[in-house]
């Protein structure tokens, strides 16, 4: 970008294993206020089968996080 | 956006994604996993900033997330003869403003449970509501964020001149603009 552009550093980081399930796990608090392991429990146990993610607030933003931590 | 491997198609789709954040002054960083390498049809997703996303001075916040995969491209649509790309499999921008509250929402979710497959925007003053509208591209929502007024890293004009250049690969590789392929179109019906 050319100009007198400020210095904003962006970057691309790249998570480890552990660095993305603990991100996963803040999303879920920030969002759902639970654990990330008792949301992939309700989620394996079908619970939001039926939830239409637009209406739980936050669940858009965690479901869309999922790929951190599940090839899915 | 293609590229000769998954590891360098992921990065000719993250780069003009990072210079477009580039405009808005403020800690930026696209945070990513790959699982120990990018791979062919495996979903991934990147993150604005993590939890949290970009604090925008005097605005508020903007959270970004995107989830992407590698799949295979015609070389011959591409100038370096490249056979994979990155696709786009849904997104989630929002701006929030300084008392922690959405302002809007972009969202397209086409996948998993409650899937909804047309890209959509939730807005004041009724959140709840779909507003149901063409594919949303991250720099029309950092034009967006220079509307509400974020501090930016160069003046108006050419911040909107470079998101043009960012966006511009994008909108040449893209598959759909308006309504994903085997979608209809929201409300229409054949008899209509």
């Amino acid at each position: 970008m050319g100009g007198d552009r400020a210095a904003t550093e962006v970057q691309v980081k790249e998570l480890s294993e552990q660095e993305a399930q603990d991100l996963f796990d803040r999303i879920c608090r920030r969002e759902l206020g639970i654990s990330a392991v008792e949301f992939l429990s309700r989620w394996d146990a079908g619970d939001y089968d039926a939830t239409d993610v637009d209406s739980v607030p936050g669940l858009a933003d965690v479901t869309m996080a999922l790929p951190l931590i599940r090839e899915i | 956006m293609p590229g000769r491997n998954p590891h360098e198609a992921v990065v000719a789709f993250l780069d003009p994604l990072v210079d477009a954040l580039a405009v808005l002054d403020g800690h930026v960083q696209l945070i990513v996993h790959k699982r120990g390498g990018y791979r062919k049809g495996v979903p991934y997703v990147w993150i604005l900033n993590g939890e949290e996303g970009m604090s925008l001075r005097g605005v508020g916040r903007l959270r970004a997330t995107m989830q992407f995969m590698v799949i295979d491209c015609d070389p011959a649509t591409n100038d370096g003869g490249h056979p994979l790309r990155v696709t786009t499999l849904g997104y989630n921008y929002k701006i929030i403003d300084v008392h922690d509250q959405d302002i809007i929402r972009f969202h397209w979710h086409p996948r998993g449970h409650a899937k909804n497959p047309h890209p959509h925007v939730h807005a004041r003053p009724n959140l709840d509501a779909h507003f149901y509208m063409p594919r949303v591209t991250l720099e029309t929502v950092i034009r967006g964020c220079l509307e509400l007024g974020a501090p930016l890293t160069v003046d108006a004009a050419e911040a909107v001149r470079h998101l043009a250049v960012t966006e511009a690969p994008h909108v040449l590789y893209r598959s759909w603009a308006d309504w994903p392929p085997g979608a209809e179109e929201p409300f229409r019906t054949s008899g209509r």
